[in-house]
C-alpha cells in the first residue's frame, strides 16, 4: 500500500511538470508516465537537498520538500495543455501486455524474481538510509562496503527508504512493486512513442505485445524485480522522441525536456546510468548540430546536471569512488572479455530473442535511428570499457552483468527497429 | 495502406516466439517456486525463499536479540567451500541491517564484539564465549583482554 500510495504521491508532484514536458502529440498515458518520472526525480533532489543540508529524512522533512516543489511548480510552470483527443486504441496487444505485466506483479513480491543485488547492495542500502534517515555514508565508508557500490547514486535506495518511512517499516516484498511500475511506465511510454511516429494500430499492437511479453519474460527469468536496470531502460526509451527526431527541422521543445527527463532519470539511478546521460545529451547535440541553439542544449543538460551534480560532490567529499572507477581499460583483457560476451550473448535467454542486442547495427543504417544507433553503441560500448577496465576476474564479471545490461538497450531497440521501420507517414 | 502480409506474419511469428519464451520463464518461475525449500544449491544460485537462505535468515534473526545495539558483528558461515564465503556474508548482512556486519577471519573482524556462526561451529577458538545456540548455529561474544582476564 506505501508503495502505490508514494507513486500517486509522486504522480500528483509531478503532474505540473507535464505542462513542459509534455508535447501536443503526447496523450494520456504518456503525461502520466513523464509525471510519475518528474515525481520520482523531485524525490530524489529533496532527498539530496535533505543529504547536503545535513537534515534528516522523515515524512516531515521529505514531505514538506515535496510540497514546495509541487507548489513552486504550480507558480512558475504554465498549466498542461489538454492531452490531444485521441481515438481510445486498446486491443489485443495491450491486453496480451497487461496479462504479461500482471504475471510479474504478482510474481514479484512473492521475492522469487528477485535479483540478488536486491541483497547485496539495493535492499541493505534501502535498509540502512531508511534507519539512518539519509544517505548512510558511515556504512558507505566502511573500509568493507566496496561490494556496496558506495559511489553508485541513489535514487531506489532512496525511494525505498521513503516507502519504508511512509510505511513506518522496512519490508521488502512491497518495495518489489516499484520494478512492476517502472516495468509499466516503460510499456506505457513505448506504446506512445508508437503512436506519436506514425505506427499503424496493428503493428502498435504486435509490438507492445512482443515488447511486453520479452521485457516481462526476462524479468522472470532473470530475475530482475529490485534491480535498478528498469529506470535505465525507461530512460533510454523516453528519450526516443528526441533522439529519432534528432535530424528533423523541427522538433517539439518537449521532445528535448523529455530527453533531458531521461537522462537525469538515468544518471540518479546507477553509475552505468551517468554514462548514458552523457551519451544521451550529447550524441543529441551532435545529431541536432547546428539546428541546437545552446540555449536550448544548456536547458536540456539543465535537469541531468542538477541530479548528477550532488551525487557527484558528496562522492568526492566522502571518497566513494572505488579503484575500479580509476583505472583505464587493459587491452591485455580482450581475450577473457570477448570470449566471456560470447558466452553471454550465446545464452542469453529474451525469449529466443536475444539477436535484438544487435538491432543498434542495422539501425545505424536508418537515417531516422541513427542517433538512437549510435547512442546505443556508446552505450555497449561503455560496457565494454568497464569489462576492460577490470582488475580481475573479468569473465565472472560479464556473465554475472551483461546479460541483465541488455534491458537497458534491448526494448528501446526494439521500439526505435519498429518505429522506423514500421511506420505509416514517410518523413 | 494496408499493412502487407509479409509484415503481418513476421510481426505475428515474433509475437508467438516472445509469447512461448514467455509461458517458459512464467513455468520455470512457478515450478522453481513450488520447489523452492527442497533446493539448496551454492550461494551464486540463492534466491529469497530457498532453503539455504531461509535458514540463514532464521540463524541471524534468533541473534538478533543477543546482540548489543550498534556495533559491529562478525559472520562465520561453513568453511568449506572457501570461494562462497564472500556471498555468504552479503546475505548475511542484509538480514542484519541494523548492524555493521564483517566477515570472520578478515582484518575488519578486529573490530568485532560478537560471532554469529551459522552452519559451522567454532567452539574450539579460545578466543570465544558461547552466548547462545541458535538454529543451526552459535553466537559467540569476542574475549578481550580485558574480559579473558
Amino acid at each position: 500500500m506505501s508503495v502505490l500510495l508514494l507513486a500517486l504521491l509522486l504522480l500528483a508532484v509531478g503532474g505540473r511538470f507535464a505542462g513542459v514536458l509534455a508535447g501536443p502529440r503526447d496523450g494520456r498515458a504518456q503525461r502520466l508516465v513523464l509525471s510519475w518520472v518528474a515525481g520520482l526525480l523531485a524525490l530524489y533532489l529533496v532527498e539530496m537537498a535533505c543529504d547536503l543540508a545535513g537534515l534528516r529524512w522523515s515524512r516531515w522533512s521529505l514531505g514538506l520538500g515535496l510540497l514546495a516543489v509541487a507548489l513552486a511548480a504550480h507558480r512558475f510552470l504554465p498549466r498542461p495543455r489538454e492531452a490531444p483527443a485521441l481515438a481510445s486504441d486498446l486491443g489485443w496487444g495491450d491486453a496480451v501486455g497487461l496479462a504479461a505485466l500482471a504475471a510479474f506483479a504478482l510474481f514479484a513480491p512473492t521475492l522469487w524474481v528477485t535479483t540478488p543485488d536486491w541483497a547485496y547492495h539495493w535492499g541493505l542500502k534501502g535498509q540502512r538510509f531508511f534507519l539512518a534517515g539519509g544517505i548512510d555514508y558511515e556504512l558507505l565508508t566502511r573500509p568493507w562496503s566496496a561490494s556496496l557500490h558506495p559511489d553508485y547514486p541513489n535514487l531506489l535506495p532512496g525511494l525505498y527508504a521513503a516507502t519504508a518511512l511512509l510505511a513506518g517499516r522496512f519490508a521488502a516484498a512491497p518495495q518489489m512493486l516499484w520494478s512492476v511500475l517502472f516495468c509499466a511506465a516503460l510499456l506505457a511510454a513505448a506504446r506512445e512513442l508508437l503512436r506519436a511516429e506514425g505506427v499503424d494500430r496493428a503493428a502498435r499492437q504486435a509490438v507492445t505485445a512482443l515488447l511486453a511479453l520479452l521485457v516481462c519474460g526476462f524479468a522472470l527469468r532473470q530475475l530482475a524485480a529490485g534491480g535498478a536496470d528498469w529506470p535505465l531502460a525507461l530512460a533510454f526509451v523516453l528519450a526516443l522522441a528526441a533522439l529519432l527526431g534528432a535530424r528533423d527541422p523541427e522538433l517539439d521543445p518537449a521532445a528535448e525536456r523529455q530527453l533531458g527527463l531521461a537522462a537525469a532519470l538515468a544518471a540518479a539511478s546507477k553509475i552505468e546510468g551517468v554514462a548514458l546521460a552523457a551519451i544521451l545529451v550529447a550524441v543529441y547535440a551532435v545529431f541536432r548540430g547546428r539546428r541546437l541553439r545552446p540555449a536550448t542544449l544548456a536547458r536540456t543538460a539543465l535537469l541531468p546536471l542538477a541530479v548528477a551534480l550532488p551525487w557527484l560532490v558528496q562522492a568526492l567529499r566522502h571518497d566513494l569512488f572505488l579503484d575500479y572507477d580509476a583505472g583505464g581499460p587493459s587491452l591485455r583483457h580482450t581475450g577473457a572479455v570477448a570470449a566471456a560476451l560470447g558466452e553471454t550473448l550465446g545464452r542469453l535467454e529474451w525469449s529466443g530473442l536475444a539477436a535484438a542486442v544487435w538491432l543498434p547495427l542495422p539501425l545505424l543504417f536508418a537515417r531516422r535511428a541513427r542517433a538512437f544507433a549510435v547512442a546505443a553503441i556508446l552505450q555497449l560500448g561503455f560496457y565494454g570499457w568497464a569489462y576492460l577496465s577490470a582488475l580481475s576476474a573479468q569473465r565472472f564479471y560479464v556473465l554475472s552483468t551483461f546479460p541483465r545490461l541488455t534491458l537497458h538497450v534491448l526494448p528501446a531497440a526494439l521500439v526505435a527497429a519498429a518505429a522506423v521501420w514500421l511506420r505509416e507517414r514517410p518523413r | 495502406m494496408p499493412p502487407s502480409p509479409l509484415r503481418a506474419a513476421v510481426l505475428g511469428l515474433l509475437v508467438a516466439c516472445a509469447a512461448l519464451g514467455f509461458l517458459a520463464s512464467l513455468e520455470d518461475a512457478l515450478a522453481g517456486y513450488d520447489a523452492r525449500q527442497a533446493r539448496a544449491g551454492p550461494p551464486l544460485s540463492w534466491r529469497f525463499g530457498r532453503a539455504p537462505v531461509a535458514a540463514l535468515e532464521a540463524c541471524l534473526a534468533a541473534a538478533r536479540p543477543h546482540l548489543p545495539p550498534g556495533g559491529v558483528v562478525a559472520f562465520a558461515g561453513p568453511a568449506e567451500p572457501r570461494g562462497d564465503a564472500f556471498l555468504r556474508w552479503r546475505w548475511a548482512s542484509y538480514f542484519l541491517p541494523e548492524r555493521d556486519v564483517v566477515r570472520w577471519g578478515s582484518a575488519a573482524a578486529a573490530r568485532a564484539t560478537h560471532v554469529v556462526a551459522c552452519r559451522r561451529a567454532l567452539g574450539g577458538d579460545p578466543r570465544l564465549a558461547e552466548v547462545a545456540r541458535l538454529p543451526a548455529g552459535r553466537l559467540y561474544r569476542i574475549r578481550t583482554a580485558e574480559t579473558a582476564r
